[in-house]
């Protein structure tokens, strides 16, 4: 497949801006998922990525070529898979051989490739079902088994797995991630869910009310994401305000209200910097007493979680934070503990001007 | 508030029996989460309570006075179903206020209320639109809002954040139980996800094929489950089939493909046994590394997924294992690669061996 890329796109609808000054490059084989929360624009901009729509400014390129305003059939992207319905009335072998059989093909290519694409999906066993009969994950195996006998290079495939049990959607995922990748196609995969974005894709573009906010492989998308709001739509965070109250060797010591201070890396931070300090749930820890990199609290509730166990604790800074915990650690509620900072996967952020909830806010 | 009581309650549609002689007490005050695939009941119960459906047979209790024959708003209940049932002359702001303006509350209490839930559902914003100007997701949550503003004495909500994007869904459970704490209202919650389960429930019930099969605290029922359909549902688990034998301390030992465990949970069952482990008690160490007991495999497949990494690692004879540990523990693990799997004792189930069979015994529809 070619290489898609859009500059500068920008996309209004009457007096709405649904786009803003959006670059985006989808190479050859790369599984791209967009990820953001409903009303960001991700749908609108994989329309303009495929041709459906035109952008209001900004250029789309195919191999270099640019394709803005030429039809999608004369943009050389082969078969655009776009999370096809099924012919109710054909079973699932008529739907899957459905290209091969238009294009009247030979019968025993229409054999070869119908096994081939069943195969894959693996759905041979059920090629003889209608899709009334079909679970609705099986329906999406169906359909996509349909886009690769149509020899899809680039798979679009908008909030594909969101109708199903979540039961379902983790074999989904999986089985999407292994054709796309064995075949080696193209796929650009719009989502909501953070987790089946980071699962599927190899790069998540994360987008929020029209902007690109960062792209980045999944792991560094989690485990140093640049964008604080990243930081909290991808996994659960802690945010806490403070400021630097002094720098020392290359690390910075934040100070919080009441006086607690934590202390973090100082790569680019000067004392007298608002920042926020971003720590997961899961690298917190709590200890009975302790020194080091801690701020005390107080534990106001437990949950159990299954293998792990979330306290809810108010640190002596007057911030709530979540600490995830192995559900063998027991500890009481309403006592006092301290809680420990890993300087080392604590991220630290510039406090933005607009406020914090604001940097945060989903839409 | 109220106590909630169905004894006995029988439904049937036709030939299918939604609900079967279902006994079950929700405590004043209580958030009780229904988990069950779909075709459970869940909803036909939800809608019991409610007075929308009469039973065939049984007492439906609310507060010490059986209901079963008063009409839905004699019962001082509010339902939000899973369609929603918004007025759509109304905007936002007229839905959230329906019930306690009614009541006849005096303006400026409902005023304060009907902010205070448009504000938690993040729909304050967009107080003057009609459900039909909003998404999905914010007609469910506006729909959440007039439930949570009705002031009623027993709250039933069916799947009530499964239309919102998964961020937001996060968010608004956690502030669901807060609120629904602080108020103390009697809740039943109805959902197929058994993480919003773990996160909201005072106590869980289990149904399947329209039976109560389980319910108790979250920790009970996540540590003891009374059979493998439950453990199954309750999380991810991998199931092999075990020969048990008795040990004095205690432990059951088990015989399973070709490899030898212990077992210290329910070890009174000998002889043919369903053994499981759930993903998330697996560990993960390199080969030679042999950390507790466990079994050598490759993985087959790796899902990144956040604070988790989520691996298939076919175990031979034991079969596929599923196992979800840490990301921090198990980074380097690739598809491909050879890996031994810690199963602690105490983390291994052990079931009777269904007499219809593993899968009938887990099928969820």
């Amino acid at each position: 497949m070619p290489r898609v890329e859009a500059v500068g796109i920008r996309k209004r609808f009457g007096r709405v801006t649904a786009l803003e000054a959006c670059d985006l490059a989808v190479e050859d084989g790369e599984y791209l998922a967009i990820l953001g929360p409903s009303g960001c624009g991700k749908t609108t901009l994989i329309k303009i990525l495929s041709g459906l729509w035109e952008p209001t400014a900004g250029r789309v390129r195919v191999d270099g070529r640019d394709v803005t305003g030429v039809p999608v059939e004369e943009r050389d992207l082969g078969y655009v898979f776009q999370n096809i319905v099924l012919f109710p009335h054909m079973d699932v072998w008529r739907n899957a051989t459905y290209g091969p059989w238009v294009r009247a093909r030979p019968p025993p290519e229409i054999q070869r490739v119908g096994r081939e694409v069943l195969e894959l999906v693996e759905m041979l066993d059920e090629r003889g079902m209608f899709p009334s009969e079909l679970s609705g994950g099986a329906q999406q195996k169906a359909g996509l088994a349909r886009a690769l006998a149509n020899k899809a290079k680039l798979l679009i495939l908008d909030e594909p797995l969101s109708a199903l049990d979540t039961r379902v959607r983790l074999d989904l995922r999986y089985a999407l991630r292994r054709v796309v990748k064995d075949l080696g196609l193209t796929a650009i995969h719009v989502t909501h869910d953070q987790e089946e974005a980071m699962s599927v894709a190899d790069r998540v573009v994360v987008m929020r009310k029209g902007r690109i906010v960062e792209a980045d492989a999944p792991e560094a998308l989690y485990e140093r994401p640049k964008d604080l709001f990243t930081a909290n739509f991808v996994g659960e965070n802690n945010f806490l305000e403070g400021s630097v109250a002094r720098i020392v060797g290359g690390w910075a010591f934040v100070e919080f209200r009441n006086g607690h201070q934590l202390r973090v890396r100082a790569e680019r931070l000067l004392v007298g910097d608002p920042v926020v300090v971003a720590a997961r749930p899961e690298s917190l820890a709590v200890a009975r007493d302790g020194f080091g990199n801690v701020i005390p609290g107080r534990i106001q509730g437990a949950r159990f979680l299954g293998s792990t166990k979330r306290l809810i604790v108010r640190l002596f800074t007057d911030d709530v934070v979540s600490i995830d915990l192995p559900s063998s650690q027991s500890l009481n509620t309403d006592r006092d503990v301290m809680v420990s900072f890993n300087e080392t996967s604590v991220l630290v952020y510039p406090r933005p001007y607009m406020g914090l909830q604001e940097a945060l806010r989903l839409e | 508030m109220a106590e909630v009581v169905l004894d006995r309650v029988s439904k049937s549609f036709g030939s299918k029996r939604a609900l079967r002689d279902m006994d079950l007490t929700i405590r004043n005050g209580e958030y009780l989460v229904v988990l069950g695939p779909s075709g459970a009941g869940k909803t036909t119960l939800l809608r019991t309570i409610a007075g929308l459906l009469a039973p065939d047979r049984g007492r439906v209790v609310i507060g010490g006075r059986d209901v079963t024959r008063m009409p839905p708003d004699a019962r001082g209940v509010a339902y939000m179903p899973q369609t929603y049932a918004l007025f759509e002359r109304m905007t936002v702001w007229e839905n959230a206020t329906f019930s306690p303006t009614v009541k006849g509350w005096p303006k400026e209490q409902r005023d304060l209320l009907a902010r205070e839930m448009l504000s938690m559902v993040r729909l304050i914003d967009r107080a003057e639109a009609y459900p039909r100007e909003l998404s999905g997701g914010m007609q469910q949550r506006c729909a959440l809002a007039r439930a949570l503003a009705a002031d009623a004495e027993v709250l039933l909500l069916d799947e009530p954040l499964r239309a919102l994007d998964a961020r937001l869904r996060i968010e608004l459970r956690n502030e669901l139980r807060g609120l629904i704490q602080h108020v103390g209202t009697t809740t039943v919650h109805v959902t197929h996800d058994q993480e919003e389960a773990l996160i909201l429930a005072d106590r869980i019930a289990v149904l399947r094929g329209g039976q109560l099969l389980e319910v108790g605290t979250a920790e009970d029922i996540y540590a003891r489950p009374s059979s493998a359909f439950v453990a199954n549902f309750l999380g991810e688990m991998s199931f092999f089939e075990a020969t048990a034998f008795p040990s004095e301390d205690g432990t059951a030992r088990l015989a399973a493909g070709g490899t030898n465990l212990l077992a210290s949970a329910r070890a009174g069952l000998t002889g043919r046994v369903l053994a499981g482990i759930r993903a998330e008690s697996c560990g993960v160490a390199p080969p030679d590394w042999r950390a507790g007991q466990g079994v050598e495999g490759v993985v087959r497949r790796r899902l990144f997924m956040g604070r988790r990494i989520s691996l298939e690692v076919d175990a031979g004879e034991l079969g596929p294992l599923k196992v979800k540990p840490l990301t921090a523990q198990a980074r380097w693990v690739r598809e491909g690669e050879r890996v031994f799997v810690v199963m602690p004792e105490e983390d291994i189930l052990l079931f009777p061996m269904p007499a219809g069979g593993v899968s009938a015994a887990l099928e969820v529809e």
